[in-house]
């Protein structure tokens, strides 16, 4: 390399190689290794392409400027990473002769420093990329975010805080029928009148709209603000739907379900008047039976009688259960709540079916929590039906043991009410099939005990009508408990607990009776009044007691263990039970004893323990035959159109002992009355002519010019609750409904003799 | 002959951000960094990779990625073996260069080969991979010797590719 060329390139601070066609180090500048990748390796001699590897590869390039092919080559920007500070080189090539020659070939290969060019190519690169990475990214997500505004189904609108629309969707533009250049920046007041701005976020608001072509849709929009950093701009977004379909099919849901209640009721109606049409020669069939079995009969024929007295009744019933569970499932009942005593409506349940378990030799025994309040809120005669179903149930399925009703306070629901027996039990696969209509456990069930299956329907729907829950454990072979929980309000402190309590403190009561759950009755009700309770199972432990304690101040003893002698001087009260062996007992025993009854209820156990322990005329409260005075002779009119019926009920009244004229329909009554006075008017309310009611109403207005009131019983084959208020109303002053029976119609006209 | 060993040239062709250097770095440095930093010029590395029974030096050229403003320095290219042509998957515009870069590099190496990486699998869905590799641009067997997803950040694939194109041009 001439002197010229190195004092040229020296003050750019450029360095140089001379190579051979081999590529090899033939000449070089003293500071060329500084821009070598391996400066160990350059050398004279050596490959220039161990020093700078951005050679290899390029060997044909450089052959063609060696032989003049092209004049020149440029390599820019190579980076040195194997330095402690970036290094950017620049190479320039060049042949080395004027002419290629073949002796004396060589290349010249310089290098320029061009590292402070590359780091400011560097930084602005980097400025530049990062720039455009972030808008690629922005956009990208701007685009995103407009495809789901595109793709979304619902209409979309964004609304300034002035009402102007900023922002519409193909939906919202096919919804309202518009092109977006007809809505942008126009008011939203353009497809809705209404006002869309709730004064809280976010909201769904349902707006009447109009769309281009003037129609008016229903829309639902859900309406929320868009928040941004500058207080006070936040726009409005809304997404609608078009409602007005759906809002057409809800009302033609309604409709039809207007119409399915309207054949509902009228379905319900049907079996009404069913009821009524059935009732009616039911009364005849029953009472001519009554009637009938009342005649001298042959044996054979008082069987049949019989047989056709049961069948007539289960029938009724029959028709009664699935009259009232018609009603219950087109929900006519509703659950009324007034104020009743709860002791006298479940002792009266288990009173009225005592003698039915009694005639079966089962024990049957009652405790109510005496911690319970007396009076409850609620509907009596529903509860009264729930259990009266769940104790008829368990006599008719027990053959030996005892029943048990049982009513406490339940922490969940108020107060439990449960009926546990020793009956056949129900397995576990019908068990849940139990509380359908139409139900038993099974076939052979309804052969062996006979009902419907429809009553245990009846106490699930009345239960839930109460807001109740209603269940059942049972255990094949063991027994069955059915339970009953109702919300009743247990916390008003009425119980009449407290007063009772300790009242007779330091007295000592002896109980003796064989069957445990009487004991543990008598125990638990008495220690609640104070009492301190000795037990005894048999007459051993009794005298046992007897001779090992001072007199108890009173004995409770069952009447097969009552003839201690020890006993004689004591007060005593003999348990007797409901069938005719133990009252003929009880009658024949001439002593100074108290006579109780089971089921023991508990304010008659309290009374009895008073008059026991403080009377001091024994005598008086022996058990006496019931002095029956005689019964008071009737003048009775008897409106009734069915002849049959006419015969049925006069002959019974006539039985009864009461004189009977009988009226066709309520003219005649009226005719009747004006020259003649009655006792009592037994008025049938279906009756041509003049029906019941009418009659009734002219009676009445008749009487109270003159000052008078005649007795008006209606007998009715109407069996609902409100016939009966429609009885009440219209002037009459009691109800009777058909079939009834002699007792039924005993009972009612001595209780109006009286008045 | 340089060296006893048999050395070739690739490169890393394809749009700035794409990944190149990162794909470098995993491969040669065994290393990854969040970090963005552009490229100038071109960086070589060098990386011996043994095929049995040889063993290839390769030189990997890291070329300036292209942008709106800068086109692949032709020169760079000059002389290489093959080429692995990269995209990143996040941005579809360097997909769609991919076909660009391809044919400026076989006009300059008609005898290259090539692999194309879409790189950044981390940020994509699998349903989304599967739309690009299905382009027909990219499924010219004459040209193109696979098309690979990679990741720099996670290692798929990163070795499978320079391997792959090292056995193809050694």
């Amino acid at each position: 390399m001439n002197f010229l060329i190195k004092k040229l390139l020296e003050p750019k601070g450029m360095e140089y190689l001379s190579i051979t066609k081999d590529l090899m180090i033939e000449d070089m500048s003293y500071g060329v290794k500084r821009f070598a990748d391996l400066a160990d390796t350059v050398e004279i001699g050596q490959d220039c392409r161990l020093g700078y590897p951005e050679l290899i590869g390029m060997e044909n390039m450089l052959m063609q400027i060696l032989w003049g092919g092209s004049s020149s080559l440029e390599l820019k920007g190579i980076s040195r990473t194997n330095q402690k500070q970036p290094l950017y080189i620049d190479l320039y090539i060049l042949g080395g002769q004027e002419q290629p020659n073949l002796i004396n070939h060589n290349l010249l290969i310089f290098f320029e420093d061009v590292t402070d060019r590359m780091l400011l190519e560097q930084s602005l690169a980097q400025r530049s990329h990062e720039a455009a990475l972030l808008l690629s990214s922005l956009t990208a997500t701007k685009d995103y975010l407009q495809k789901i505004v595109t793709a979304i189904a619902d209409a979309l609108i964004v609304v300034t805080k002035s009402g102007a629309i900023k922002t519409i969707n193909p939906a919202a533009q096919e919804l309202f029928g518009y092109r977006e250049d007809e809505l942008i920046n126009q008011p939203i007041s353009l497809i809705t009148s209404s006002h869309i701005f709730p004064d809280t976020y976010p909201q769904t608001i349902e707006v009447n709209c109009q769309k281009k072509d003037t129609s008016i849709l229903t829309v639902a929009f859900s309406c929320s603000i868009i928040q941004t950093e500058v207080a006070g701009i936040d726009d409005l977004v809304y997404i609608g739907r078009d409602m007005t379909e759906q809002l057409q099919i809800q009302e033609n849901l309604n409709l039809a379900r207007t119409k399915a209640e309207e054949a509902s009721q009228t379905k319900s109606l049907f079996l009404a008047n069913m009821s009524h049409e059935i009732r009616t020669p039911m009364n005849g069939v029953l009472g001519l039976t009554e009637l009938l079995a009342g005649t001298t009969l042959e044996p054979v024929q008082r069987e049949f009688i019989e047989g056709i007295r049961t069948s007539g009744r289960n029938l009724l019933t029959i028709i009664n259960e699935i009259l009232d569970l018609s009603k219950l499932e087109a929900g006519q009942v509703q659950a009324e709540e007034y104020e009743f005593d709860l002791r006298n409506c479940v002792e009266d349940v288990v009173d009225l079916l005592a003698p039915l378990a009694h005639g079966k030799n089962l024990e049957l025994t009652c405790m109510i929590n005496p911690n319970l309040p007396i009076s409850i809120w609620g509907d009596r005669a529903k509860l009264g039906q729930i259990l009266t179903n769940f104790l008829s149930n368990a006599i008719k399925f027990t053959a030996v043991g005892e029943i048990i009703v049982l009513v406490e306070p339940d922490l969940e629901t108020g107060i439990n009410f449960s009926v546990i027996d020793q009956g056949i039990g129900i397995s576990a696969e019908t068990i849940n099939k139990l509380f359908t209509p139409f139900t038993q456990a099974d076939n052979s069930t309804t052969r062996k005990y006979g009902g419907t299956g429809l009553g245990l329907a009846i106490c699930k729907q009345l239960t839930q009508l109460m807001d109740g829950k209603i269940g059942v454990e049972s255990k094949v072979g063991e027994g069955s408990r059915f339970w009953v929980s109702l919300p009743y309000d247990t916390n008003h402190a009425d119980s009449d607990h407290q007063s009772q309590e300790f009242r007779f403190s330091g007295q000592t009561l002896l109980v003796v009776d064989s069957h445990t759950t009487t004991r543990w009755l008598v125990s638990t009700y008495a220690q609640s009044w104070g009492f301190n309770v000795a037990e005894a199972s048999n007459k051993e432990e009794a005298l046992d007691f007897l001779a090992t304690h001072p007199a108890p101040d009173l004995v409770i003893t069952e009447l097969a263990l009552a003839n201690i002698p020890e006993l004689n001087h004591l007060p005593v009260i003999i348990v007797t039970r409901t069938n005719p062996e133990d009252t003929q007992l009880a009658i024949a025993r001439n002593s100074d004893s108290y006579f109780l009854p089971k089921p023991l209820r508990l304010t008659r156990l309290l009374k009895s323990i008073e008059n026991a322990l403080y009377d001091h005329l024994p005598t008086q409260s022996r058990v006496n035959p019931p002095s029956t005075p005689s019964p008071k002779i009737l003048n009775i009119l008897l409106a009734e159109d069915n002849i049959i019926n006419q015969k049925v009920a006069s002959t019974l009244l006539k039985n009864l002992g009461h004189t009977v004229e009988i009226a066709d329909n309520g003219a005649e009554v009226l005719k009747l009355l004006s020259n003649n006075s009655y006792d009592i008017i037994l008025m049938d309310c279906q009756m041509p002519v003049l029906d019941g009611f009418a009659t009734t109403a002219q009676i009445r207005q008749q009487e109270a010019s003159a000052g008078m009131r005649t007795i008006i019983i209606a007998v009715t084959a109407n069996a609902m609750k409100e016939d009966k208020e429609q009885c009440l109303a219209s002037g009459m002053d009691d109800y009777l409904s058909k079939p009834f029976y002699k007792t039924e119609i005993e009972a009612m006209l001595k209780k109006w003799a009286k008045s | 002959m340089v060296d006893h060993k048999v050395s070739k040239k690739i490169c890393l062709v394809g749009d700035f951000g794409v990944g190149k250097t990162s794909l470098v770095r995993r491969f040669v440095d065994r290393s990854f960094s969040d970090q963005y930093l552009t490229t100038v010029g071109v960086k070589i590395s060098r990386k011996l990779v043994e095929i049995n029974p040889q063993s290839l030096q390769l030189l990997i050229w890291d070329l300036e990625g292209s942008s709106k403003f800068k086109a692949i320095s032709a020169t760079h290219l000059q002389g290489a073996s093959g080429a692995i042509i990269v995209a990143d998957l996040s941005r579809a515009e360097t997909v769609k260069h991919l076909e660009d870069h391809i044919h400026t590099f076989l006009t300059i190496n008609p005898k290259g080969m090539i692999i194309v990486a879409l790189n950044k699998t981390d940020l994509v869905t699998t349903e989304a991979i599967a739309q690009v590799q299905k382009m027909p641009e990219l499924n010219d067997p004459t040209k193109i010797l696979g098309v690979y997803p990679t990741s720099a950040k996670t290692g798929d694939s990163v070795d499978q590719i320079f391997t792959k194109l090292a056995i193809a041009i050694l």
